[in-house]
């Protein structure tokens, strides 16, 4: 299923654009369902809103099930990164006190 | 910028006097980063209480004080303009203060517009600056304390150097302070400034809060752009450029003086600077 970032929010820019996202988002993944994040018309995202959308995603489903389930169309380098630099940091780096 | 301040600020962030007067009559230079901090500098006192006053030379014969003239400076604080031929410079974006709620607005209809026209270029090529920026105006709105959602900015192309210089300035706590609420507090106002550029720290101000915000910004600006980063903050510094080895070094300092929030000030090469190709997403 693609959800169309440009359907949801004007922006990629806050924590409540990210957390808008992840509402549609999450239901779909919990369900088992394959979810295609468009972000056809924005060239660019904050680390706040990755934070929201995708990384808070993290508390409710281990990062094998994210990467089976989720994937971007219509993104660039700069999108490809933040997302990829803030999973490998969640995933492989962080560590919880 | 740091003698300044020690005039001006005490060490316990209050205003020196109640009565503050600045003397233009011998300046000999300044640049955009001195513009925001003269700028955020007048407004912590007005806030904190204090009078400011200026002396001037007429813009005829100063440079500086015409370069602060077109740049709004004093239409801002003495109500109009020195000259009546005071007018922005094309090759700035003059004195602005940008409040979070337009900042995103702002960056688009205003900063990328101006971007593109001076270098020619469409304006998909300044996505990564336009994120950039974006992560700057959400740490003011994340850190700078409540009632602090505004940012000071200034922007200046520098054809002949192949650069654009940004600045940006919050006058919130300051990063040490935030930084400080929740690590040892050994840290020096510029160890607590580069601690919070480390992936991952975070003061958790908000839930959605991780600690990225600044760590992208480094990675963004000397990485992908090539450019460099300095942070000021209390009474701390942080350089970080890029090294010969294209790793980002980080260099802290103290500073002999307090800047009463945050200064962020940016030099983007613009030789760098390309169409972001769209890119298939691989994990």
């Amino acid at each position: 299923m693609v959800i169309k970032v440009g359907d949801h929010v004007k922006r990629c820019y806050s924590n409540e654009d990210g957390r808008e996202i992840r509402e549609q988002i999450k239901p779909l993944l919990l369900g088992g369902r394959e979810v295609t994040v468009s972000f056809e018309g924005f060239g660019s995202v904050t680390s706040s809103f990755v934070n929201s959308a995708f990384i808070e995603l993290l508390s409710s489903l281990d990062f094998g099930e994210i990467k089976e389930r989720l994937d971007f169309a219509d993104s660039n380098r700069q999108i490809n990164r933040t997302i990829k630099r803030r999973f490998s940091f969640e995933v492989n780096e962080r560590i919880d006190a | 910028m740091y003698r300044l301040l020690s005039e001006v600020v005490t060490d316990d962030r209050k205003p020196a006097d109640s009565v503050v007067s600045f003397d233009f009559r011998t300046l000999q230079f300044i640049r955009p980063e001195g513009c925001v901090v003269l700028a955020n500098l007048v407004e912590w006192l007005m806030r904190n209480g204090a009078d400011c006053r200026f002396q001037y030379p007429s813009p005829e014969e100063s440079k500086p004080v015409k370069y602060l003239d077109d740049s709004q400076f004093f239409a801002d604080y003495l109500g109009e303009s020195l000259s009546d031929f005071a007018s922005p410079r094309r090759t700035t974006i003059p004195l602005q203060r940008v409040a979070y709620q337009e900042s995103h607005g702002w960056l688009k209809s205003q900063l990328v517009p101006w971007l593109s026209n001076r270098l020619s270029m469409t304006e998909k090529s300044f996505s990564s600056i336009r994120a950039c920026l974006g992560e700057i105006f959400n740490n003011i709105k994340d850190h700078a304390g409540e009632g602090v959602e505004v940012g000071c900015f200034f922007a200046q192309h520098y054809p002949r150097e192949d650069r654009v210089q940004v600045a940006v300035s919050d006058f919130g706590v300051g990063i040490p302070a935030n930084v400080r609420a929740v690590e040892e507090s050994y840290l020096s106002d510029g160890q607590a400034i580069e601690q919070a550029t480390e992936a991952g720290f975070t003061t958790e101000s908000q839930p959605g809060n991780r600690g990225a915000g600044l760590n992208t910004l480094l990675h963004d600006v000397i990485e992908a752009n090539g450019g460099e980063l300095y942070i000021h903050s209390n009474r701390g510094m942080l350089s970080c450029v890029q090294d010969g080895s294209d790793d980002i070094q980080r260099i802290s300092d103290e500073v002999p003086g307090v800047y009463p929030g945050t200064l962020i000030s940016i030099s983007f090469r613009t030789d760098t600077i390309e169409n972001i190709p769209e890119e298939e997403f691989r994990w």
